[in-house]
């Protein structure tokens, strides 16, 4: 009866262990999420497939809606590379999307993701002739758009202190040299006025004298009006004074102008420089470490090297494999 | 019954997985300056900026490269630079031309130094020639002076330079292109003296 009862749990749990093996095999070979699917075309040109494979997953929104089914690499059409997707018939395949591929950075397998327009358009339905589906347009790749932005902002960048180091060059500095010269000499014809002016002063001060002196001998009889003679006579001379003290002050104003000037002139070109200096570092920094991370991506692409390290063959000279 | 079952099957699934096995040592290996130089008789009076080098992908990575056949290359495996090896000659010319005395003022680019010319400098080829044993190192360096004050390019140059190992491994080939890169970094002092002794007339 004991014995019985063991052949019982021994012959279920064989059958258990068939029916997990069925499911595994059926779930293995994607049976389960066979769909009803529909073929599209897509001609890769521009970007690397690099990492796509039989079986690679594409993704709407980044919701997987089919797979590749094949590819082929054209003979005729020189870096080209035809590449057959099988996609869910419920995935809205608009007119004008577009394909493009992604790579995991880790692994480096590459998927496909498609793009429908933002303005949505009526769905892709028509196969040109000889196709075997519509054809969906190649788009461009994510790191492709990042890396020419990079390139776009150093060039901008570049471009920006190119022109400030033209509006500071040697030519215009010296059209501005030329224009503080010209203020200079005008400021010294100014004060080469001075010398007249004063000897305006003298003459007036030498007919106020005069008038004085004249006064005196008339001094009973126009003595109110030689008073009024003196009394404009010193209001000349001071107004004289005043003017003189002006162009000496504008003289002075003149020249700490020039000298601000200079100080500014150097001071922006300098700073012009050293930033020309940096953005040229940043950018070229920038460009290495771009080569760098896909590199060190490449090498993920492959993690059981990672795991068991470098295959005999690859070994160096003088090395050997433990 | 049923633990031995569970055991057998645990043991069975252990027989799928390989653990990876412990690896030779990684050495690291330093690009050095042979030491002093003789120093120019008059420094010429200038400040000279010398930019990162450039370096393509392949010699991003402190691996050294070896070559065992025409137009391919390999990464040593358990050997390693201490630094990227651009990066080392772009310090090394630097302490170079700071001996030599060519200039009176060197700094790297991007250091906030105005500077009166800027050398610029890409690495071609860095790698151990394995086609025969022992083999010998090549180093490829290209140069261009540029002067900044008016952005012109005043030469470019190729420099080429050899140096046969003395053993057929990693600390033979890191020797060896330790050797000729520091002759290639010679020739470069050279011509710049030559180009600024023309720049003086």
């Amino acid at each position: 009866m004991e014995s019985e009862a063991r052949y019982v749990w021994v012959g279920a749990a064989i059958l258990a262990l068939v029916l997990i093996l069925a499911g595994g095999v059926y779930w293995l070979s994607g049976a389960a999420e066979r769909l009803p699917t529909k073929r599209y075309v897509v001609y890769f040109q521009n970007q690397s497939l690099e990492g796509l494979q039989i079986g690679s997953p594409v993704r709407m929104q980044g919701i997987r809606v089919g797979r590749v089914e094949d590819y082929t690499i054209l003979t005729d059409r020189p870096r080209t590379v035809r590449v057959v997707l099988e996609i869910d018939r419920r995935a809205p395949v608009l007119q004008g999307i577009q394909a493009e591929i992604s790579r995991n950075l880790l692994t480096g397998l590459a998927a496909i993701d498609l793009t429908n327009p933002a303005d949505g358009k009526a769905p892709l339905t028509d196969a040109p002739a000889g196709e075997i589906g519509p054809v969906i347009a190649e788009g461009e790749a994510d790191l492709s758009r990042m890396a020419a932005l990079v390139e776009d902002l150093g060039r901008t960048g570049y471009e920006s202190l190119a022109r400030l180091n033209r509006l500071l060059s040697d030519d215009n500095q010296k059209a501005f040299a030329a224009t503080l010269r010209n203020l200079q000499t005008l400021s010294g014809t100014l004060e080469a006025s001075i010398p007249e002016l004063n000897a305006t002063l003298v003459a007036a001060r030498g007919a106020a004298e005069q008038v004085r002196a004249s006064g005196a001998a008339f001094d009973t009889a126009v003595r109110d009006g030689g008073r009024r003679l003196g009394r404009v006579a010193e209001q000349a001379e001071q107004t004289l004074s005043e003017a003189d003290q002006t162009l000496r002050d504008t003289r002075a104003a003149l020249a700490r102008l020039e000298q601000e000037l200079t100080g500014v002139s150097t001071s922006l070109r300098l700073s012009a420089e050293l930033a020309s200096q940096e953005v040229e570092a940043t950018g070229l920094a920038l460009r290495q470490a771009s080569e760098a991370l896909q590199a060190a991506g490449r090498g993920f692409a492959e993690p059981l090297r990672l795991l068991h390290g470098p295959q005999r063959e690859e070994l160096g000279p003088g090395e050997v494999r433990p | 019954m049923n633990g031995a079952l569970l055991l057998g099957a645990a043991l069975l699934l252990a027989a799928c997985v390989r653990l990876p096995t412990p690896g030779q040592p990684i050495t690291y290996h330093v690009l050095t300056d042979p030491g002093p130089v003789p120093a120019s008789p008059a420094a010429h009076p200038s400040t000279l900026l010398v930019r990162e080098m450039e370096a393509p992908a392949l010699y991003q990575v402190t691996n050294p490269v070896f070559s065992r056949s025409a137009g391919t290359r390999a990464y040593y495996q358990y050997a390693r630079f201490s630094e990227p090896p651009a990066k080392r000659l772009t310090w090394l010319i630097r302490q170079r031309l700071e001996a030599a005395r060519v200039f009176r003022t060197v700094a790297p680019l991007g250091g906030s130094v105005r500077g009166d010319y800027q050398l610029n400098t890409r690495l071609i080829d860095f790698y151990h020639d394995a086609a025969n044993v022992p083999g010998e190192a090549l180093v490829l360096l290209e140069a261009e002076l540029v002067r900044r004050s008016d952005a012109r390019l005043i030469e470019r140059r190729i420099f080429v330079a050899r140096a046969p190992l003395d053993q057929a491994d990693a600390q033979g080939a890191t020797d060896a292109l330790g050797r000729a890169a520091n002759t290639a970094i010679d020739e470069l002092t050279l011509w710049l003296a030559r180009l600024m002794a023309n720049e003086s007339r």
